[in-house]
């Protein structure tokens, strides 16, 4: 469906996206990069708003820029905030389909269904100048869905969602999955790649770093030793007991004698014993968490090793 | 296209973006009604004339810069022009639905300071059709030429304003020939007021752009309009149609 060969996009002097070659097909794919990878650009470059400098991106066979065909069968559900403000959600979703070739009555139906599919129907009277961030969201997705297009394309759509919108959110995005359509998502944060898909276009720089299924990634990850910060008001004590543990290869109190950073083999494995060790043996932690699962930690594994 | 026409007509006709204009228009009311103090023996007629080319047609190049910037610049600041870019129209089908929307709007606003002058005055009423087709030449002039600037420059609006107070009040006022140059002088020659209307002063017709002489062809005047707007609405759509158009921070 979406072909891009030696795709590269230079903002003057600036590298958006650098020599990129991947295909993409029907199910959730997502885009996954920190911020300034280039994940907006080629979001754009799929969606026709820019042109390759060098290279070429297809969309069902198609150059996208100015062209109705492959806006037919292709929905965007940008980053930006901006709305026409003035408008409210079932005119702001009736206009654009409207502009998608619907008569006017057959926009409005549209518009109200998609509107219903992601959970906005009881508010969507009121100008969308005072919408919630999760609520502009929605409306975003709902413009994108309005003509039923085969590729939907979400920039970063669950910024702003609470956990109960993330999960309405997720679910739409399933739904839409089984119908066979082609999803591509952009995200800079993991854990929310990781409900979605496996399959995953991984952007650093520019560059595309991996494809692939996201397990993979974790696999590549769980080979290098895992960090978990751990806060206890015994550290002493705590980085005694936890050391003797066949896991952990190192452990270090911090100057504050308040928190121990702990090196890790088997992350899984280890966390089921300190849980076993805090319920079981009253093993004083306050909180703990692991700097590594994060993007960034990621792509120092890829990148540097 | 229509759809692209209707919407944009919708949002520059609302009545917040119409309620400047409506008081200006009752300004030129009040002006049309008040004039016998610049001007004692000023028949109803000198009156509507005088309103006219010194508000009516100065204002025009201003509503027209003001309006223009809605058709694409003022998406492309606000990030809207992806919604619009990303749907199955053609580019060029877009921005002419657009450009005919503004033009529309541009007209409609002159068209109620033309009435306003005619109620002042009480005078003018033979002249109105001749005026209105004057100023729906000059709006699509001055949209078109100002759309196309908009598209090139980021800061358009200086540029517009800058051609609507600094080139449309100088060229009108200089010797003939170079007044084929100026929208305003076309629109004078198309309007073809009567001679020998007494005037407010030099001052003011120096505002009005009347000093220079005017013998251009009415015809030959609406015609050149006619094909000066194709022409510059025909460049804005080709430019429109291969150029890109991202909202600014997130072209850098």
């Amino acid at each position: 469906m979406i072909q891009i060969t030696n795709a590269s996009r230079w903002y003057g002097q600036i590298i958006g996206v650098n020599d990129i070659t991947c295909e993409i097909g029907p199910g959730i794919t997502a885009l996954l990069g920190m911020n300034g990878a280039g994940k907006s650009t080629l979001m754009r470059l799929i969606t026709g708003q820019m042109n390759p400098t060098t290279g070429s991106v297809k969309v069902f066979g198609e150059e996208p820029f100015d062209n109705p065909n492959v806006f037919r069968k292709l929905g965007y559900c940008p980053e930006i905030d901006n709305f026409y403000e003035y408008m409210n959600g079932v005119e702001f979703v009736t206009y654009m389909a409207e502009m998608a070739g619907y008569s006017r009555s057959e926009a409005k139906k549209r518009a109200l269904e998609k509107i219903e599919m992601v959970g906005m129907a009881d508010r969507v009277k009121k100008p969308i100048k005072g919408y919630s961030k999760g609520m502009r969201q929605r409306i975003k997705l709902a413009q994108a869905m309005v003509h039923d297009p085969e590729i939907i394309l979400l920039d970063e759509p669950l910024n702003g969602l609470d956990p109960v919108g993330r999960h309405e959110f997720l679910s739409v995005l399933g739904h839409l999955s089984e119908m066979g359509k082609t999803i591509i998502v952009s995200s800079h944060i993991l854990y929310e790649v990781e409900q979605m898909t496996r399959s995953i276009l991984l952007l650093h720089r520019g560059r595309l770093l991996a494809t692939g299924d996201l397990r993979v990634i974790r696999d590549l990850i769980d080979k290098y030793p895992h960090k978990v910060r751990i806060e206890t008001p015994k550290p002493r004590e705590v980085a005694g007991k936890l050391t003797q543990l066949s896991g952990v290869v190192s452990a270090k109190v911090d100057d504050r004698n308040e928190v121990i950073n702990l090196e890790v083999n088997n992350p899984n494995e280890f966390y089921e014993v300190l849980s076993r060790l805090v319920l079981e043996d009253g093993l004083p932690i306050l909180s703990f968490t692991s700097p590594d699962n994060n993007l960034e930690s990621v792509f120092q594994y890829l990148v540097e090793g | 296209m229509l759809v692209a026409f209707r919407y944009l007509l919708r949002e520059e006709l609302r009545f917040r973006k119409l309620l400047p204009w409506l008081v200006l228009s009752f300004f030129a009311f009040l002006f049309a009604l008040n004039w016998n103090r610049f001007a004692p023996e000023a028949t109803a007629v000198d009156k509507y004339v005088n309103v006219i080319n010194l508000l009516i047609f100065r204002l025009l190049p201003l509503s027209a810069a003001i309006y223009s910037t809605m058709i694409i610049a003022q998406e492309v600041e606000q990030k809207t022009i992806v919604y619009l870019l990303t749907r199955p129209i053609p580019r060029w089908q877009l921005i002419i639905g657009r450009w005919a929307a503004t033009a529309t709007t541009v007209v409609v606003i002159a068209g109620l300071g033309l009435v306003a002058a005619h109620l002042g005055s009480k005078g003018g009423m033979s002249f109105i059709l001749r005026d209105l087709l004057a100023l729906a030449l000059g709006a699509a002039a001055y949209t078109s030429l100002f759309m196309f600037i908009t598209l090139l420059f980021n800061r358009a609006l200086i540029i517009c304003v800058l051609f609507a107070f600094g080139w449309e009040s100088s060229v009108p006022n200089l010797p003939t020939g170079l007044q084929g140059l100026s929208v305003l002088s076309h629109m004078q020659a198309i309007a073809k007021h009567p001679d020998g209307v007494q005037s407010g002063g030099q001052v003011l017709d120096l505002i009005a752009g009347l000093l220079g002489k005017t013998d251009m062809n009415p015809l030959t005047s609406g015609f050149g309009l006619l094909v000066f707007s194709v022409v510059m609405v025909g460049l804005s759509a080709y430019w429109f149609s291969t150029h890109e158009f991202i909202p600014r921070e997130d072209s850098e």
